[in-house]
């Protein structure tokens, strides 16, 4: 990094470091915050030297215009001092990653009101599957785990990959043991909590 | 102007071996058509009615030899892997159990048609060591099987039938 622009920064940090410390002193003033005032400012102040010392361990000795900072902490080391170990910046480590599953809640509707059990639930979305997409079609996993057979509602879980095909599938199932029927997507996310209750309909 | 990007899949199908190891014999009323009604039911058994429906007017024979049991067809190059797969699932054809092997694959229909051509003359030359055929008769399937390798039309035009699905 070119040395104007990190005096540039460095300026920038340590006007925000002033604003802060400004701040921290009117919180200090109304009483509350007397104490903390100076931790504040200590913790600001590590915080710019320890970005300092990260972006460019060679320039530390030509440290730029140090706040007046050091004029109210005298116990405080002085900034011309190499620390003796460079302390990487804080910072959050997130890891992102692909849904493992598809979770989806089904509800059959028959013409007749005919009423399946759940082996006949899970067979019935194997013949879509079969019928829509063939027996590489009907290979793609699913695992029922909750059928309500008054209801006629079932909770089936997928991966996630396989989401778009069975969801195509279940639209265009149109019969199933020569009964006229439909299956309607009631509510599909990557989280099974979502699925499991609604609290629109929960009531206690 | 879009393009029909195409894939032309050479294919040689073997037969399953006889008791004595003699050559199997040759079934001179096998042509296309009964390539690709076979190939079409495959897709649809494997693929579902969403295979049939892409690979039904894309897909066709345009060339088969009872003779050397080889030929070509043509899919669209978005499928073809599709078809390719459906063809290697086949594996009766009139009866007899069957191996569908494909030799070749290529964009363009110049390609594939000389692979044809020295795949059919290997496999004639053959057929004539083993006594299969006499030489004259290997000579006029020679030319028959160049005239009709050479009428393959890229374009889709021309060549045996293609798959219909009936409606």
């Amino acid at each position: 990094m070119p040395v104007s622009s990190q005096e540039q920064i460095s300026g920038i940090i340590s006007n925000q470091i002033d604003f802060q410390s400004q701040i921290s002193q009117q919180a200090g003033r109304k009483g509350c915050l007397d104490e903390f005032v100076p931790e504040v400012r200590a913790s600001l102040h590590d915080e710019l030297q320890a970005t300092m010392s990260a972006a460019s361990p060679a320039k530390r000795d030509r440290s730029p215009s140090q706040p007046s900072l050091d004029a109210t902490h005298p116990s405080k080391k002085p900034l011309h001092a190499t620390p003796t170990a460079s302390k990487p910046p804080s910072g959050t480590k997130f890891t992102v990653s692909g849904f493992p599953f598809q979770y989806l809640r089904l509800r059959l509707v028959t013409a007749d009101d005919h009423s399946f059990d759940e082996l006949h639930f899970r067979n019935a979305i194997n013949h879509a599957l079969r019928e829509a997409f063939g027996i590489v079609g009907a290979g793609h996993h699913v695992d029922l785990l909750k059928f309500d057979q008054s209801g006629q509602e079932g909770l089936i879980r997928t991966p996630y990959d396989s989401g778009p095909t069975l969801r195509a599938a279940l639209t265009l199932l149109r019969e199933y043991q020569s009964k006229e029927l439909r299956i309607d997507v009631l509510d599909c996310s990557p989280y099974l909590f979502t699925v499991a209750h609604n609290s629109r309909n929960w009531a206690p | 102007m879009v393009r029909f990007k195409n894939r032309f899949l050479l294919f040689h199908i073997h037969y399953e071996g006889t008791p004595n190891c003699a050559p199997p014999p040759i079934d001179t009323t096998l042509h296309g058509g009964h390539i690709s009604s076979v190939l079409k039911e495959s897709i649809l058994l494997n693929f579902g009615d969403f295979g049939a429906g892409i690979a039904a007017t894309s897909t066709g024979v345009k060339y088969f030899s009872p003779y050397t049991s080889t030929g070509i067809i043509r899919c669209s190059r978005d499928h073809y892997q599709m078809v390719w797969a459906a063809l290697t699932f086949v594996t009766t054809l009139r009866g007899r159990n069957v191996l569908f092997r494909v030799v070749h694959v290529g964009g363009t229909i110049k390609g594939v048609q000389q692979e044809a051509m020295e795949l059919d003359k290997k496999l004639l030359n053959e057929l004539e060591t083993t006594g299969v055929i006499t030489a004259s008769q290997t000579d006029l399937l020679l030319e028959k099987a160049r005239t009709e390798i050479e009428a393959v039309d890229a374009s889709g035009k021309g060549g045996q039938k293609s798959l219909h699905l009936p409606m």
